[in-house]
């Protein structure tokens, strides 16, 4: 219900199973000056619904060398609600935390693979990714709440057949660090009849505690749980008319 | 060293973090003025964190070994009350303890059979029935004969005929002038009024009395003075149900306070009907330091609407909002899941509706069947199932299931956390 408009700040970033797509990938980053280009007509033609709101994918944004400025770019350039798309490892280490919020950050959107160190550092191939996304999204809760500003965690797990029976421990692993919504991303590789129980259980495992779980790429009636499910409480959406380079 | 009183007295609120109870500081102001307790009766009120334990809160009100122990109830505290009367009473058994409040005043028979520990329930406005009680018990009066009182009487519980609403509000002493609560920053309310010019079925505001009763503007003036200018004040609330009833009305208080708003005192969590609000209005509101306001719809399906007896003009409602918001004004849209009638679909329409108004804040909640109200009287009719126990959450309506309505609750804190995460959300009181 939230649109925020995505900016891809670089490319080959992001969490994927390593048993689905073997092989490394290496992040490229854009430069600066024309992703504040962007956001600048991103929020000069923003119509859609309460914003401007922006979310920098497409790279692991702390690893881009001028984070700061894009932050603080995007801020000044009139953005209202600043969302990252990271896998968290960061937001542990240092003054990350704290200086995100402090900076404007009030979204971000973390992957996890699976629920534990077992399932996620297995299928995304990097020991010690789970623990340290855990300690990431943790400290930013902690962040916001001596700030005293919101802060919200999304939670995304892109579900293949390797990971699909960890999918409610994952919810679940995403509540203990008070994320408040988790999407279940699905490309057709899970069967719908196999997705079906796990689906279910972890959609019950948000509601009881008070996770918001939402489907894409598969339909919440197709595995029986109720058809709300196919609605998320906030959209990344292309921008419009292109992305920028 | 001090003399016990006569007859030593406890008021006890269980407040959120941080707040006091007004209630409190109205009866104990009455009672403090009043000639026949005079000289005979002390008073002590404890403000304490509805988080704390029963068993401690018992402990604290024992340690002022209180000849009466006065609670106010409501519905979000209630649960903790009764567990705390009950160890009170173990632990003090000549401790006369009496509740009041909106919680307990409707279903004050109920209230008593179900805890044995509670000696007496003041129905209704409290001011003058506390004090004729407190009169009766220090001078062994009939307390069954007190005009909205409800009490035990020979193994039996009795209630005596209903108190009139106070005709003249000024006759009742501020709890501020007179001392008998000091404003906290932040956390202090200021009434200017009581009652409700709305009927809406959910709240017990506008039900059983015919019209609005305001107080002075003398009055008024004085409880501004005496709350705006306490030290360390920066900003504080009015607990009006409709603070814009009318703009003359509104122009006399921005008229009071906008001394006040001038040296940048604020006012937030203010209640209007925005649906009034126009750019003469806001600018009042603004004038009068306001910085935040509070209002419905609470839903837009039109046949919970038509139900609840409430009116919504969705292009009334926008430019309400618009006004409010050129005026620098935040306004906060509340929502209402499980009234009667509404479905799955009026509730995704009223969060949809909410958020497209972009007011600035919105806050979600769940129905709760309260005493006192309409929604309360007509439960069966409109098939409402509710937790008999307080705070009384709704659990099931004909239209939405009991898992659709705890679906609902999850999605829309989530919707309406995300909403309000803003780079620039400040910081204010609740």
């Amino acid at each position: 219900m939230i649109t925020f408009v995505k900016i891809p700040i670089g490319t080959g970033g992001g969490i994927r199973c390593r048993r689905c797509a073997p092989g490394e990938q290496s992040e490229e980053f854009f430069e600066t000056d024309p992703l504040l280009r962007h956001v600048g007509e991103v929020v000069a033609g923003w119509q859609q619904g309460p914003g401007p709101n922006i979310a920098y994918v497409g790279a692991e944004p702390f690893r881009h060398s001028r984070l700061p400025t894009l932050v603080h770019g995007a801020i000044d350039a009139g953005v209202e609600r600043m969302c990252l798309s990271t896998d968290a490892t960061a937001l542990g280490r240092d003054d990350n935390a704290a200086g995100s919020v402090s900076a404007g950050v009030r979204h971000v959107e973390v992957p996890l693979l699976g629920g534990s160190p077992e399932t996620h550092d297995m299928l995304c191939g990097h020991p010690g990714a789970f623990e340290a996304a855990m300690a990431g999204m943790k400290a930013l809760r902690e962040a916001g709440i001596a700030q005293s500003v919101p802060v919200l965690i999304c939670g995304r797990v892109r579900v293949c057949s390797h990971n699909i029976k960890d999918v409610p421990a994952t919810v679940l692993a995403f509540a203990q660090v008070g994320a408040s919504s988790v999407t279940l991303q699905f490309d057709g590789s899970v069967p719908t009849a196999v997705a079906r129980p796990w689906v279910a259980a972890a959609v019950e495992t948000g509601i009881i505690n008070s996770v918001w779980v939402a489907l894409e790429g598969l339909s919440a009636a197709s595995v029986g749980v109720h058809s709300l499910h196919d609605l998320n409480t906030v959209r990344i959406a292309e921008a419009v008319g292109g992305e920028a380079s | 060293m001090n003399r016990r009183p006569d007859l030593a007295v406890a008021l006890v609120g269980l407040n959120w973090p941080g707040y006091q109870s007004l209630a409190l500081g109205y009866v104990r102001a009455a009672a403090q003025q009043d000639p026949r307790l005079s000289g005979k009766a002390g008073f002590t009120t404890l403000d304490l964190d509805s988080e704390l334990d029963p068993w401690w809160v018992a402990y604290r009100v024992a340690g002022l070994e209180p000849d009466v122990a006065a609670f106010s109830v409501m519905c979000w505290n209630a649960l903790a009350v009764y567990e705390a009367c009950s160890i009170l009473k173990l632990a003090c058994p000549d401790t006369f303890i009496v509740l009041g409040g909106p919680e307990v005043g409707p279903i004050a028979e109920q209230v008593l059979a179900r805890n044995p520990a509670v000696d007496a329930i003041i129905r209704g406005e409290g001011e003058e029935a506390f004090a004729d009680l407190l009169d009766s018990v220090l001078h062994g009066g009939k307390l069954w004969r007190i005009e909205g009182v409800t009490c035990r009487r020979d193994g039996d519980i009795y209630s005596a005929v209903d108190r009139a609403p106070i005709a003249d509000l000024d006759s009742i002493p501020s709890p501020y002038t007179t001392g008998a609560m000091v404003p906290s920053n932040g956390s202090a309310y200021i009434e200017t009024s009581r009652g409700c010019p709305h009927r809406c079925a959910y709240c017990y505001e506008g039900k059983g009395v015919a019209r609005v009763r305001s107080f002075s503007e003398a009055r008024i003036a004085a409880d501004i003075e005496a709350v705006a200018t306490a030290p360390g004040m920066t900003n504080f609330s009015f607990i009006d149900s409709v603070f814009n009833m009318t703009t003359a009305r509104l122009k006399m208080i921005s008229d009071l306070m906008a001394p006040h708003a001038a040296r940048g005192m604020k006012l937030h969590t203010i209640e209007v009907d925005i649906e009034r609000i126009d750019d003469e209005q806001a600018a009042l509101l603004a004038r009068a330091g306001v910085e935040s306001v509070e209002t419905g719809p609470q839903t837009v399906g039109p046949r919970a609407l038509e139900a609840c007896d409430r009116q919504f003009d969705e292009t009334r409602f926008r430019a309400g909002v618009e006004a409010c918001k050129r005026a620098g004004i935040e306004v906060e849209c509340d929502l209402i899941v499980g009234l009667p009638h509404d479905t799955m679909e009026d509730f995704l329409h009223g969060l949809e509706f909410v958020i497209d108004v972009d007011p600035g804040r919105i806050q979600f909640s769940t129905l709760h069947v309260l005493p006192g109200t309409t929604l309360w009287d007509r439960a069966q009719e409109f098939g409402l199932a509710y937790n008999p126990n307080p705070p009384h959450e709704i659990v099931r309506t004909p239209t939405m299931t009991f898992s659709d309505l705890r679906r609902a609750e999850v999605l829309g804190s989530a919707i309406t956390a995300h909403y309000r995460a803003r780079v620039d959300e400040p910081s204010r009181p609740a």
